[in-house]
C-alpha cells in the first residue's frame, strides 16, 4: 500500500514537472518577440538554418552588410552562393560565434567580415544582443555568444529561457504574437534585408571626437579567432568597409585594419573611396541618407563584389548546377515579388509599410 | 502529496517573475526632470546671444536657434532610439530622448567661422587654444579634454597641432 502510494506520489511530481516544463516553454514561445513587423532584424538570425543548399560566401557582420548586399543579383550576374550571416549591431564575437556555427553547417570558401564593428569592443545593448542570439538554436556557439555579448545586467538563464526575460510582455500580446508563435515569415532572401525607398544623402554630421582612436584588443582576439577559423577550415577571409556613409568611419581605424591585413597577407577592402568606381550614385542609391544602400545600390554593390569574387577569389559558377538553380530560382522570385510588393506600397501609401511578403509570400 | 504540487508551482511563479525588478520609477524621472539644474559651469556653448549645453532640453534650445540649416538622423550607439542632428552656421547639436524628454547630447564647432565662448576656435594653435580654455585638462593622444559635471569638452590638435575639432558631449557617453 505505502509502496503504491509513493509511486503515485513519484508520477504525479513527474507530471507536474513535465506540465510545468511545457507551460514554460509555450508562455515563452508566446511570449518572445517575432519581429515580424516593425524591427524585422531580430528575425534574421533564425532564417539561416532553413537554408537547404551550400554557400560559397558568407557574410558576417552588421547592417552595413545585410542592408549593402544584394545575393540575389550576385546569382543571376556571376551564379555565386552567398548568404548574409549578418544582425543588427553585430559585435565582433558574436560575428566569430555566427562564424563557428556556420562552419559547421555550411562549406563557405570565402568569408566576407565588415570591419565596422570593430569600434565597439565592449558589449553595448540588451536589445541588440537578443536580436542577434535569441535567434540560435541551443549550442556550444549560442552558448558562447550569450557569455560574450552579455551586459553587466544581464542574466545567461533568460537567453535559454525566453520566459524569464519576456514575461512581462503579457500586456502587449498581439495576433502577430500567436500566429508566429511556431513558425515565421521570411524577412530576407538569403539574409539580404530589402529596402526599395530612396532618401537621398545631404549633407552629413561632423565625425565626432573620439578620447582614443585605439581598436579595442577584444576586437582584435576575435578577429584572430575569425582569420584562424577561416585558415582551420581553408576558408579565405576578406575584411572589407562596406560603403555607408554614417556612422563615420575614422581613418586611424583604417590604418590599423590595413596594418593587420598586411601582417597576416589579408585582402583588405576599403570601399568608401571606391563609391564612385562602384557605381553608387547617393541621390538614388540609399534609402536613409547615406546610412545603408537601398535595393539599388545593393545590386549595384552586388554587381562590383561579385565581379571580384569571381576574377580574384576564382568562385565557380553555379548557375548550371540543377539543385543549386532550383533553389536560388526560388529565392530569386522571392527577391522579385518583394521588390514588386515593396513598389506597390511605396505607389499606395507613398512609404514603405511592412517592407515584407507578409502573407502574399 | 497537494502541498508538494503547491510547492512546484509556486517554484514556477517565482521563476518566472524573478527578472521583474529593476523597472525604473516614471514619477522619480519626472521629478528629476522638473528640478532640473545645469551642471556644466563654464563649459557652456553660446549661439544667437543663447548659452545652452550638455543635457538642457532640446526643445527649448532648439525653438530658440530657430530653424536649422539641416538635420539628420541615425540610430544611436549611446542610447534607445534614435540620434538627431541639427545643422547651424558653424556648429551642429545632437539630441536625444532621454527618460521621456529630449535633451542636447552633443555640440559640434563644424568650421572655423565660429569660436567657443572662451574664444577656442578651429585652426588656432592648440597651444594658444590650452592658455584660453585654462589648466585642468587631461590628454589623451591629441585630445585634450575638460570636464564639467556632465560635460566633457575635447579639442583634438591635428597632425599641424592646430585645433582640428571642438566638441561638446556627455562625459559617461564616451567610447
Amino acid at each position: 500500500m505505502t509502496k503504491t502510494k509513493s509511486k503515485v506520489h513519484i508520477l504525479a511530481i513527474v507530471c507536474v514537472l513535465i506540465f510545468v516544463a511545457a507551460a514554460v516553454w509555450l508562455l515563452g514561445k508566446l511570449l518572445q518577440p517575432k519581429y515580424m513587423s516593425g524591427v524585422l532584424e531580430g528575425a534574421m538570425t533564425a532564417e539561416y538554418y532553413e537554408e537547404t543548399t551550400n554557400h560559397d560566401v558568407i557574410f558576417i557582420g552588421d547592417c552595413e552588410v545585410y542592408e549593402n548586399f544584394s545575393p540575389v543579383t550576385m546569382w543571376e550576374e556571376y551564379g555565386i552562393t552567398s548568404y548574409i550571416r549578418g544582425s543588427a549591431q553585430q559585435l565582433i564575437w558574436q560575428s566569430y560565434y555566427l562564424l563557428e556555427e556556420a562552419f559547421e553547417l555550411d562549406s563557405p570558401k570565402v568569408v566576407v567580415y565588415n570591419v565596422q564593428a570593430m569600434k565597439y569592443s565592449e558589449p553595448q545593448s540588451e536589445a541588440y544582443n537578443r536580436m542577434t542570439i535569441d535567434g540560435m538554436p541551443l549550442s556550444s556557439h549560442k552558448v558562447g555568444a550569450i557569455k560574450a555579448s552579455m551586459t553587466e545586467d544581464e542574466d545567461f538563464i533568460s537567453y535559454l529561457i525566453p520566459l524569464l526575460r519576456y514575461h512581462d510582455r503579457w500586456n502587449e500580446i498581439s495576433s502577430e504574437d500567436f500566429k508566429y508563435m511556431f513558425s515565421r515569415d521570411s524577412v530576407t532572401v538569403s539574409g539580404y534585408l530589402m529596402r526599395s525607398d530612396v532618401k537621398p544623402m545631404g549633407k552629413l554630421p561632423s565625425a565626432p571626437v573620439l578620447e582614443d582612436y585605439t581598436i579595442g584588443d577584444t576586437c582584435w582576439e576575435y578577429l584572430d579567432k575569425i582569420r584562424e577559423l577561416c585558415d582551420e577550415n581553408g576558408a579565405t577571409l576578406i575584411l572589407i568597409k562596406s560603403p555607408s556613409q554614417w556612422p563615420y568611419w575614422y581613418e586611424e581605424w583604417d590604418e590599423q585594419i590595413c596594418d593587420y591585413a598586411e601582417k597576416y597577407g589579408i585582402d583588405y577592402l576599403n570601399m568608401l573611396p571606391l563609391t564612385e568606381e562602384i557605381g553608387i550614385d547617393w541621390e538614388t542609391d540609399t534609402y536613409d541618407a547615406g546610412l545603408h544602400l537601398n535595393v539599388y545600390g545593393a545590386e549595384k554593390l552586388g554587381h562590383w563584389f561579385g565581379g571580384i569574387l569571381c576574377s580574384e577569389y576564382g568562385l565557380e559558377d553555379h548557375r548550371g548546377d540543377s539543385e543549386l538553380a532550383a533553389a536560388w530560382g526560388e529565392k530569386c522570385d522571392a527577391y522579385h515579388a518583394l521588390y514588386d510588393a515593396q513598389q506597390a506600397e511605396l505607389e499606395e501609401y507613398g512609404y514603405l509599410k511592412s517592407w515584407t511578403l507578409g502573407d502574399k509570400a | 502529496m497537494k502541498k508538494t504540487i503547491a510547492f512546484l508551482l509556486a517554484l514556477m511563479m517565482l521563476f518566472a517573475l524573478c527578472a521583474c525588478g529593476g523597472d525604473s520609477d516614471n514619477s522619480d524621472n519626472k521629478k528629476e526632470n522638473e528640478s532640473y539644474e545645469p551642471d556644466y559651469g563654464e563649459l557652456y556653448y553660446e549661439a544667437e546671444g543663447l548659452k545652452f549645453g550638455i543635457m538642457d532640453f532640446a526643445d527649448a534650445v532648439l525653438d530658440s536657434l530657430g530653424e536649422p540649416d539641416g538635420t539628420f538622423e541615425s540610430e544611436s550607439c549611446a542610447y534607445q532610439g534614435k540620434d538627431y542632428f541639427y545643422y547651424y552656421d558653424g556648429f551642429e547639436v545632437m539630441a536625444n530622448e532621454i527618460d521621456g524628454n529630449m535633451r542636447i547630447t552633443g555640440i559640434t564647432v563644424a568650421d572655423d567661422t565660429v569660436q567657443n565662448p572662451q574664444g577656442v576656435k578651429i585652426g588656432m594653435d592648440i597651444e594658444e587654444a590650452l592658455s584660453l580654455m585654462g589648466d585642468g585638462y587631461t590628454q589623451s593622444g591629441s585630445v585634450y579634454k575638460y570636464i564639467v559635471g556632465s560635460t566633457l569638452l575635447m579639442i583634438k590638435a591635428g597632425d599641424d597641432n592646430c585645433v582640428s575639432a571642438i566638441e561638446y558631449a556627455v562625459a559617461a557617453n564616451q567610447e
